[in-house]
């Protein structure tokens, strides 16, 4: 799936928070972050379940020797819908790497897997709106 | 329309405006609490209990105007008029209440959909009065 696009920058230039990344793995500017770990350590998110941590902020590579990274946490970004229904005025959840679908009761009581809200209705595999707000 | 929100305290960035689409026929006040109405980004008056929240409106726009995109504050402090026989307590969440621009006291399957939470009350008030609450369109809880 697309990276997120971000289209608005809220809070204080989108509040980004750093994480800890491992130094080996290439992580594109714009992948949905999962909290992967403790202390505080943030990897891409790949399924649902996953306690989103925001949008990564810059590019990483497997070279660049990088172990902080700042992720987005208040922003409006585009992202790319999953397998599942992706309606306009409900909170969304990883469903795969880079994409989002409607959560679930338990995912919302779970409040760390929400992503946001989505402000509009798209079909599978296509991008919409979404307002992040951790 | 009546009661709209006033004794506004922007928070964040500004109040974190953020930009939607309105019918160009729409006439809202500044302050008008609004719901994101349909897809994609489109919002409308509040008029009716669990609606969607989108913000408060930040701009005046009227049905003459030929606007059709206006900014919602969505992080802010503001007062906001408790519906009749209802009281929102000090430190529970809210949701649009059943008459434009009120608010009642959120549901238990309200605050599940976070998105038709208004923010959390600042203050204990009911039947009709203005009580703060504090605004934060999206957040988790």
């Amino acid at each position: 799936m697309a990276v997120a696009t971000i289209t608005t920058l809220l809070g204080n230039q989108g509040d980004p928070v750093e994480y800890t990344v491992a130094a080996g793995t290439a992580i594109p500017k714009g992948t949905l972050m999962k909290i992967s770990s403790s202390p505080q350590t943030a990897a891409a998110a790949t399924a649902d379940g996953d306690f989103f941590a925001g949008i990564a902020a810059t590019e990483k590579t497997t070279t660049d020797g990088v172990t902080k990274m700042s992720c987005i946490t208040h922003c409006i970004a585009e992202m790319t819908a999953g397998t599942g229904a992706t309606t306009f005025g409900q909170p969304q959840k990883i469903s795969a790497a880079n994409a989002v679908i409607d959560a679930d009761d338990d995912t919302v009581a779970k409040a760390a897997e929400v992503v946001g809200l989505s402000l509009e209705t798209v079909a599978d595999g296509d991008a919409g709106a979404v307002l992040v707000n951790l | 329309m009546a009661d709209e929100a006033v004794n506004i305290t922007l928070l964040g960035n500004q109040g974190d405006p953020v930009e939607y689409i309105i019918a160009t026929g729409d006439a809202a006040a500044v302050g008008t609490l609004m719901q994101i109405s349909s897809s994609p980004k489109t919002i409308s008056a509040t008029d009716g209990a669990s609606q969607i929240f989108a913000g408060i409106l930040a701009e005046e726009k009227t049905a003459t105007d030929g606007k059709t995109k206006v900014a919602c504050w969505t992080h802010c402090l503001a007062d906001l008029t408790c519906g009749a026989a209802e009281t929102m307590v000090l430190g529970g969440t809210v949701m649009t209440g059943a008459v434009a621009n009120e608010v009642d006291v959120a549901t238990d399957s309200t605050v599940e959909g976070q998105a038709m939470v208004v923010g959390i009350a600042q203050e204990t008030v009911g039947n009709n009065g203005t009580g703060t609450v504090l605004i934060n369109v999206g957040k988790r809880r």
